[in-house]
């Protein structure tokens, strides 16, 4: 499965806030072109897990390496400028700017390309391109978001919840285009707490509980494993 | 609804006719029409250049008249100690408003909001009082201040609209620009900016310098036109809050924002003050509370936001 080099490496990452052991000596690699789900009980950390790898925490110990190089304290932008890009949980996208302008700003330049043009067509945004990203719903923001990354060329791309409070089917519609840019060769790690999500659409899953990966394996094997079953039911 | 349509097409004519008008001033006003005009101008300078950063970062900020007052302070020491030419000593008063913002940008710009309004009003407070010590009176000559004379009302007048024009132009340039966009996402969200390849701080304090590098040409402008600069006057907060209040009243983060605060405010303050004497603070103070209630984030971007103006940045 991970027989080529791994895109991402995570080696033993912990992160405590105050008492709070977020990440408590957590790691595993994902491999090139592969989509990860990335599941556990709420506060194990996924969250946490993803603002390191993308400079936005200061690791307290540990190691994260892209493509075999050592990220790990580097600044955001940097991080991004590399290709990975992540989305939130809550969506952020730039209110007071305009659809257009939220799309290309990750491109390094102020001049839209046709990729913009042809990334808001995709998602059905292309008609409202120079209306203030305010005024979309939220359904169209959390799509918004996710083309967003995708300017950034990005060939690792983390998804926090990228299901949750879209209707079945913009649901749909945006699993189609993670499998398509997945065929394209474009990695992707995903937190998601729909499981028929994660079940049919992830090659694999890591399963994290106290900060800590708990377990790991096709998503047929993680559904019987006795470690999950004890950190989501607590049986 | 033809007037909505119209209201651009209107504006842009009442914009250009307002800058040919200043362009040739000196040719039809007369001393006492040409200071006035001047004031605006120079407010026009001021709020363009606060705009210029806070506008578009959302930085805040409430130290503004360092800049201003260092401009000043450089400037005349150009002027009297150096005996610098007209464009060289207000050049001057620019270039060490941008360095010593260039130095204080690094460190200041990693702290938000409240804070870094904050940190930004105690250390134009504290310019003010170093100004005044003995340690620089014989650069700054301490409370005594400095008589200046350098250039005539002319001159003067054509430096402060040439300077309007520059920061127009180039607040314009900027908004259109790579760096204006990035800048508008740190100020709509800093840390997703930066997750989107921002390099925020490169945007921050880059933006930072241009405005105290206009602030400070501004304030030595104003210098030659006061004749006379002392700390309290250089470093007087009354050119903060109204660069403020006028690009707020304009629409933070446009280009043509300033213009219409500074003209306008500029406009109803002389107008108060003529016909109501010693109530016109009253007054003022009632419009802009009545502004505020109604066009909370300014006229342009009213506009923009009611699909009268198209919602692009360079306007």
């Amino acid at each position: 499965m991970t027989a080529d080099r791994p895109i991402l490496e995570i080696h033993d990452v912990r992160k405590s806030f105050g008492g709070v052991h977020a990440l408590a000596g957590c790691g595993f690699s994902v491999g090139e072109g592969e989509i990860v789900g990335l599941i556990g009980p709420n506060g194990s950390g996924k969250t946490t897990l993803f603002n390191t790898i993308v400079g936005y925490l200061p690791l307290d110990d540990g190691r994260i390496l892209y493509r075999g190089e050592n990220v790990t304290g580097l600044p955001p932008y940097q991080i991004a400028r590399k290709g990975i890009g992540r989305t939130f949980q809550v969506t952020r996208i730039f209110p007071k700017m305009t659809l257009l302008e939220n799309v290309t700003l990750p491109t390094g330049s102020a001049d839209a390309n046709d990729r913009a043009y042809e990334l808001l067509e995709l998602v059905g945004l292309a008609d409202l391109q120079d209306e203030y990203a305010s005024d979309l719903s939220f359904g169209q923001q959390r799509l918004l978001s996710i083309i967003q990354v995708l300017m950034l060329d990005p060939w690792l791309i983390l998804l926090d919840e990228p299901a949750a409070g879209v209707n079945p089917v913009m649901q749909k519609k945006l699993l189609e285009l993670i499998h398509y840019l997945n065929e394209e060769g474009r990695t992707f790690l995903i937190i998601e707490h729909n499981m028929d999500v994660v079940m049919n659409n992830c090659e694999r899953v890591v399963v994290l509980s106290m900060g800590e990966k708990i377990a790991e394996g096709s998503p047929d094997e993680v559904r019987r494993d006795e470690a999950v079953l004890t950190a989501y039911f607590g049986a | 609804m033809t007037w909505r349509r119209a209201v651009p097409y209107v504006g842009a004519t009442g914009l250009i006719a307002y800058a040919v008008l200043a362009g040739t001033a000196p040719l039809f006003l007369g001393p006492a029409a040409l200071s006035l005009l001047f004031l605006t101008l120079y407010y026009v300078c001021l709020a363009g250049a606060w705009n210029f950063f806070s506008g578009f970062s959302g930085y805040i900020n409430f130290g503004f008249v360092l800049f201003v007052g260092l401009g000043m302070y450089a400037s005349v020491i150009g002027f009297v100690d150096f005996k610098m030419g007209l464009i060289p000593g207000y050049l001057t008063g620019g270039l060490v408003s941008a360095i010593v913002a260039a130095v204080i940008g690094y460190p200041l710009l990693r702290i938000r909001g409240a804070y870094f309004a904050i940190s930004m009003l105690a250390l134009a407070e504290g310019a003010r009082v170093l100004i005044s010590t003995k340690y620089l009176t014989p650069l700054t000559r301490g409370g005594a201040g400095m008589p200046v004379l350098a250039g005539n009302l002319t001159q003067k007048y054509y430096a402060i609209f040439l300077l309007a024009v520059c920061i127009v132009l180039a607040t314009m340039f900027f908004a259109r620009s790579y760096f204006g966009l990035s800048l508008i996402a740190v100020r709509e969200d800093e840390s997703a900016a930066s997750g989107l390849a921002v390099n925020t701080t490169a945007v921050k304090v880059s933006a930072f310098v241009v405005s105290a590098f206009f602030a400070g040409t501004a304030g030595g402008i104003q210098a030659t036109f006061l004749h006379y600069i002392e700390p309290f006057a250089a470093f007087d907060i009354k050119y903060t809050m109204l660069s403020i209040v006028m690009a707020m009243f304009g629409g933070l983060g446009t280009v043509l924002g300033a213009v219409i605060g500074a003209v306008t405010l500029q406009l109803i303050s002389d107008y108060v003050w003529l016909h109501l004497g010693q109530a016109n603070i009253t007054v003022f103070g009632l419009i802009l509370v009545c502004l505020v209630i109604w066009m909370p984030d300014g006229v342009v971007v009213r506009l923009k936001e009611m699909g009268i103006l198209p919602k692009t940045r360079w306007i």
